[in-house]
């Protein structure tokens, strides 16, 4: 069964088109990346896939979890998906988190929940810990008692992860999870997001701008331009050879780039 | 101007909060019309390198050179001298235009600040053509314009008084893919005409412009010297680390 079915989706704010006809599927296990640069709808499209669109935003078409409609679907209905089927990390993980409870208790909030849900009782600390220690956090029984202050920017986004997967969600997705990160713990948080992925057989959307980013860890992209999916495929095949000129200019820029830090003195 | 002795010299500087030291003995010399990427991650020290080079700050130790002269931000007239020189551009183009002013009136201002004589209007529109912009966005508003248009706007006004440094300190970072190339190659362009220190966290980005790199890791200067050789050949672990996490396409 198809996990996140979206079908002609159209998305409008005050009159204006912000995605337009937009559909796509994802299967359990798959990994889609949703490529656009700033304006082009892909962090709208995931808002309104776990059903948050600011109430402006008109939305037609359908959006289906795990067989369930999202648009127009009560919100006790969408509090149940998300968590169950989906869960969401952010770009920036210092708002994401609340800055006035100690990281522990709040990557808690939502085993607690999964364990009322179940029905079945937990150790939470224990359950606390073995969480921080998936997503690779160092002394992860000291950092469960610091505040997000206080510990770095890679370490609140893998705190982010640890809440994510704490729901056990079918599908993660991920809208520009590193790009607020420095490049050397942007490349270990790609690591680990694709190991988690892989390991739990979750079906992954990851969204961002960055086109070697979104190569390291999906199968399959949707290249977004204005709003309008203009070109889709395996991510091999896109970026070796692009048939859209949108995505051909896309691919370019991000080669030029690699040439550069290739060039020989 | 002594060609040997550099542009720009940046001699055994060391910089302080408190006592956190964030800059420990850093020695740099730019030669006129050369380009210098400040590579580093956050924490590393760039942006407070540059802004002692822009004299917003006093070094706890050492000092900085501009054509053989001290930088004294305590002396306020060698300072608006030294400005006339010395201009930047800074990382976003939303909050470092006025949004009530002209784009005629935000470009001018280092002209009037700088009390520069002359035609100023003709600088003006001299310094907007040079950025690839259109005379008739003069007498509109910064709103108007889009993100890598804005970074144009701030651009010129930072090359209005005709500095012979140009500083930029993320200019390309908040840039979509498209935008931040198309950027980079006016950068390249001005860089015929003038000397640039370029701060990124982007190795590719400075890989494409700049003729030297120095590396920064937490106040300390890793490794420096001319671009291509340091990537195609990084001595230093750290050089080497972050080289190897920059992501790249699929052959």
């Amino acid at each position: 069964m198809t996990l996140l079915s979206i079908q002609n989706l159209t998305l409008t704010a005050a009159g204006q088109p912000l995605v337009q006809n937009l559909s796509f599927a994802l299967s359990p296990g798959e990994r889609l990346g949703l490529i656009g640069e700033s304006g082009s709808g892909k962090s709208l499209t995931a808002l309104a896939a776990i059903g948050l669109l600011p109430p402006a935003i008109t939305v037609t078409g359908s959006i289906t979890l795990s067989g369930t409609q999202v648009i127009g679907a009560h919100e006790h209905t969408l509090n149940r998906l998300r968590g169950t089927v989906t869960a969401t990390v952010f770009q920036e993980p210092l708002t994401a988190l609340d800055p006035l409870m100690k990281v522990g208790r709040q990557v808690a909030e939502p085993l607690a929940r999964r364990a009322r849900r179940d029905n079945t009782p937990i150790d939470l600390n224990r359950e606390v810990m073995r969480l921080l220690e998936q997503v690779a956090l160092p002394e992860p029984s000291r950092i469960a008692r610091a505040y997000p202050h206080e510990i770095s920017g890679g370490q609140r986004q893998r705190v982010a992860i640890a809440m994510a997967l704490a729901c056990r969600p079918q599908l993660l997705i991920a809208d520009e999870p590193t790009t607020a990160l420095d490049v050397t713990t942007q490349a270990e948080i790609l690591k680990l997001l694709d190991s988690l992925v892989r390991e739990r057989n979750m079906a992954l959307l990851f969204i961002s701008h960055d086109l070697p980013v979104v190569a390291k860890v999906v199968d399959r992209v949707v290249v977004l331009q204005r709003g309008e999916a203009v070109e889709t495929g395996p991510v091999a095949q896109v970026f070796a050879a692009p048939q859209h000129p949108y995505t051909q200019s896309l691919v370019a820029a991000a080669r030029a780039f690699d040439a550069a830090l290739e060039a020989t003195p | 101007m002594n060609s040997t002795s550099g542009l720009l010299r940046v001699e055994n500087l060391s910089f302080a909060y408190g006592r956190a030291a964030t800059l420990s003995d850093i020695s740099l010399t730019l030669a006129a019309g050369r380009s210098l990427g400040l590579v580093g991650e956050s924490g590393s020290g760039k942006t407070t390198l540059l802004r002692l080079i822009l004299g917003l700050e006093r070094p706890s130790a050492g000092r900085i050179l501009f054509d053989g002269t001290p930088v004294e931000p305590r002396n306020a007239a060698a300072m608006r001298a030294y400005r006339r020189n010395v201009q930047a551009v800074f990382q976003d183009p939303y909050s470092s235009l006025d949004p009530r002013q002209k784009v005629s009136r935000i470009v001018s201002e280092p002209l009037r600040a700088l009390k520069v004589d002359g035609d100023q209007a003709a600088l003006v529109r001299a310094a907007i053509a040079d950025v690839g912009l259109e005379p008739d966005i003069l007498d509109r508003l910064p709103h108007e314009f889009s993100g890598g248009q804005r970074q144009r706007i701030a651009i010129a006004r930072a090359i209005v008084a005709r500095p012979r440094l140009l500083l930029a300190d993320e200019a390309v970072s908040a840039l979509d893919l498209s935008t931040r190339i198309r950027i980079i190659e006016l950068f390249k362009t001005l860089a015929t005409r003038m000397t640039l220190v370029f701060v990124s966290h982007d190795l590719g980005a400075v890989a494409a412009l700049c003729d030297e790199v120095a590396i920064l890791e937490k106040g300390h200067l890793v490794e420096a010297g001319p671009t291509r050789k340091i990537l195609h050949n990084p001595q230093h672990p750290y050089t080497q680390k972050l080289l190897g996490s920059v992501p790249r396409m699929p052959a």
